[in-house]
């Protein structure tokens, strides 16, 4: 590990490396701690979320009201779909959580 | 309610915006990741289940509008971003709201087969769109390559998934199935290290495109060898790698919200798929890869016991005549309806005083703990 900060002087890299240390670590004690009982929610969560992608589709996208460059068109692609997934994802997570919804519950 | 931190939040970075406070756009991505994380966190009990799933969502949204605000868009451009964003959403909810709930594994699984497509189109973009006049980095090289195959396996592996799940009578062989992965597998890593040698755009561009295609090829195959009673694993562990793809992506654009998010995933898939093969008594190698030995091991435990067939009637005195009944429900309950007559079931005989409980296998239905959402 400390060969890679010889080997690799941008700091952008290492930042970034440590970052996704990090949050691996958290990532793996939070799932740890889900209930049995609600890890079909967690699975679309997790699908929900990962419909993140959408940003980056968005940091490469151009052109004007239509996409100019190849390049262009697969950003716009992947921002279109990854908003549905965001949407789709959240909705079906909900039903989800909804079925188990009791009385008591908020 | 959750709309309150959510329109807060919003404004916040509305303000920045307005004043140009650039480093409001860092802190902006710090908070959706931290919402996800929240989100995550939530589900660990039923009680906060549902914050968590508005957290989530507040997250992402978060995300993407600190994106939009950073990013600065054109009058026309962020029009095309809104419209793409909207539409993309409109047809997100309807999908959502319209399938049955013995569908929602497929349903998963389809969203799964975009995530993998949307990181497979943001790699090649950020490559084939990046400055001519300037080589690319090492590092944008590596992740954008790892992003298209780990993406492209999610995208057809998810495909196959799907149709598996929804029952869809479709086939298709790769031919030479059996033979195909390990070379695949071993050109990629040819690939790969023929990419970061070489400064040639051309190049790197035909070899992102086979690693492309290979990753259909490898996502399709791989997934279809997979039973189809081992599908639930088999979902976990794309999940898992729509996480890694993300995490590609953030290496790549040089955001760390889609890193942490990213790495989220991704453990969380792999840790799924650890629970579900560790139930099922088998290794994960076994499961991805064991399509190809099954033929020593079927032989072997082909000495069944032969099972009893029973009718209502016998069951009925069978279960008055008790005093511990444990029901294991199994996906045909779910495909019935029945989760309504068991449930009545289970209150009359409480009634009577007999003791009911439930023994839920991790693996029943098609995905994860997918009994526990329909006997909720």
């Amino acid at each position: 590990m400390l060969g890679l900060g010889f080997a690799c002087t941008n700091p952008a890299i290492l930042t970034m490396t440590s970052i996704f240390s990090l949050s691996v670590i958290t990532g793996y004690f939070s799932v740890w701690g889900v209930a049995p009982a609600l890890h079909t929610p967690l699975m679309s969560i997790t699908n929900a979320i990962s419909g993140i992608t959408a940003v980056g589709g968005l940091l490469i996208m151009g052109g004007g009201y239509f996409p100019s460059t190849f390049p262009q068109a697969l950003a716009s692609i992947a921002v279109l779909i990854s908003s549905v997934n965001i949407a789709g994802g959240f909705v079906v997570t909900k039903r989800m959580l909804d079925m188990f919804k009791r009385k008591t519950d908020p | 309610m959750y709309g309150i931190p959510a329109a807060l939040s919003l404004a916040a970075i509305g303000a920045a915006y307005s004043t140009g406070a650039l480093s409001v756009y860092q802190m902006g991505y710090l908070a959706a990741s931290l919402c996800c994380i929240g989100g995550i966190t939530g589900l660990a009990s039923q009680s906060t289940a549902r914050v968590g799933n508005a957290l989530g969502l507040i997250g992402i949204s978060t995300g993407v509008v600190t994106a939009l605000a950073s990013l600065n868009f054109g009058g026309p451009l962020l029009t095309q971003a809104l419209a793409l964003l909207t539409f993309g959403g409109a047809a997100g909810l309807v999908l959502g709201k319209r399938v049955a709930v013995t569908e929602l594994p497929q349903t998963v699984a389809a969203f799964h087969a975009l995530v993998g497509l949307a990181a497979v189109a943001t790699s090649l973009g950020s490559y084939w769109g990046h400055d001519p006049a300037h080589t690319v980095e090492t590092l944008h090289k590596i992740a954008a390559y790892l992003g298209t195959l780990i993406g492209g396996i999610t995208f057809t592996g998810s495909i196959a998934a799907f149709i598996k799940l929804a029952a869809i009578k479709f086939t298709f062989e790769l031919p030479m199935k059996q033979y195909l992965n390990k070379p695949l597998g071993i050109l990629n890593a040819l690939a790969l290290a023929a990419i970061i040698s070489s400064d040639s755009t051309s190049l790197g561009s035909a070899l992102l495109v086979y690693s492309a295609l290979s990753s259909f090829a490898l996502g399709w195959n791989i997934t279809n060898s997979i039973g189809a009673a081992d599908m639930p694993v088999a979902i976990t562990v794309l999940n898992s790698y729509s996480g890694w793809a993300l995490c590609a992506e953030g290496f790549m654009l040089a955001n760390p919200m889609l890193t942490i998010v990213g790495s989220l995933i991704g453990s969380s898939g792999a840790i799924l798929s650890y629970i579900m093969c560790k139930a099922m008594n088998r290794s994960l190698e076994n499961v991805i890869f064991g399509s190809w030995t099954t033929g020593a091991v079927k032989a072997k435990t082909a000495e069944h016991r032969e099972h009893i067939e029973t009718n209502p009637e016998q069951v009925a005195e069978l279960l008055i005549n008790s005093k511990n009944v444990v029901i294991v429900p199994g996906y045909g309950m779910a495909v019935a309806q029945a989760q309504y007559a068991i449930a009545e079931l289970t209150k009359n005989l409480i009634e009577q005083g007999i003791k009911v409980r439930f023994a839920i296998h991790p693996v029943a239905g098609r995905m994860p703990g997918q009994m526990n959402v329909l006997l909720a």
